[in-house]
């Protein structure tokens, strides 16, 4: 995958939903403003609403911001997740306590 | 104390319906594997989502008075899938440790389907825990249709059996052996 300079466009992270089995994993936002995303669905969403709520706060002259918003997004990660098989389980415990 | 009478009943009832509970038998749940360097770098990362079936452990009452955001489960197997990985887990001996309950990380209950049938036994490994949305798991509970649960007082016996396993010591020094 190439390295992306700035936040991908969001038509390139719609590309990545058909490759995406799994949609329903909850985002979550990490330290230093940077969106961790499981759900691209989700990741299209907040780009989406950051653009407006920037888009929003040019035109109202204020500073206010959603918390969410108000740290700069350092970094996204857009996550594409894949069907990888059954889980395999443990070997049988090596020894006794 | 394990009985050793054969079994004349069920370890398990059947439900349905997003409410969870400990000793849900959940099939096919998808758990995300996240690679060591996720996350680090911008742009696209992948991830594998494997299939497991998995029992919860959470406790009831957590789940049913919404104190946790998160399930816990914990997986559970057949011999058959476990004799895949280990062929220890196919040797009667080793069974019958488990059983009695000599491997603190490994709780055998009955089948769900046909309980005199040891062969069909199901084993829980205490060794992972896998967390999921509450919501997320409701909602795959409600596909799954019909699904198992223990019943009491096997559950209460799981559960402790499972707090047995992490309320261990490691000791720096043990007694001699008496031979």
């Amino acid at each position: 995958m190439p390295a992306v300079a700035h936040p991908p466009e969001p038509v390139a992270v719609l590309a990545s939903i058909e490759r995406s089995s799994f949609s329903t994993l909850e985002h979550a936002e990490g330290r230093e403003g940077r969106l961790v995303l499981g759900n691209l669905q989700a990741a299209y969403k907040a780009w989406h609403d950051r653009s407006e709520y920037l888009a929003r706060r040019r035109e109202s002259q204020t500073d206010e911001l959603p918390a969410v918003y108000q740290s700069p997004i350092v970094r996204i990660v857009c996550t594409t997740f894949y069907d990888a098989g059954r889980h395999q389980p443990l070997p049988f415990p090596d020894s006794e306590d | 104390m394990t009985p050793e009478a054969p079994p004349t009943e069920s370890f398990w009832t059947e439900v349905t319906g997003e409410r969870l509970a400990q000793g849900d038998y959940l099939l096919d749940c998808p758990v995300p594997v996240f690679p060591a360097d996720y996350g680090q770098t911008e742009g696209n990362s992948e991830v594998g989502v494997r299939l497991v079936d998995l029992i919860v452990v959470t406790q009831s009452c957590d789940l049913e008075n919404k104190k946790v955001s998160l399930v816990a489960m914990c997986p559970i197997s057949t011999i058959a899938q476990l004799k895949t990985v280990d062929e220890k887990y196919g040797k009667n001996d080793r069974l019958e440790e488990i059983r009695k309950g000599k491997w603190e990380a490994l709780h055998m209950l009955s089948s769900p389907e046909s309980p005199t049938n040891n062969q069909d036994v199901r084993i829980v490994d205490f060794r992972e825990i896998h967390s999921l949305p509450v919501q997320f798991l409701g909602a795959h509970a409600i596909k799954l249709g019909k699904r198992r649960r223990l019943k009491s007082p096997y559950l209460e016996h799981f559960s402790q059996a499972f707090a047995r396993f992490f309320m261990r010591v490691g000791l720096p020094s043990a007694i001699q052996k008496f031979k």
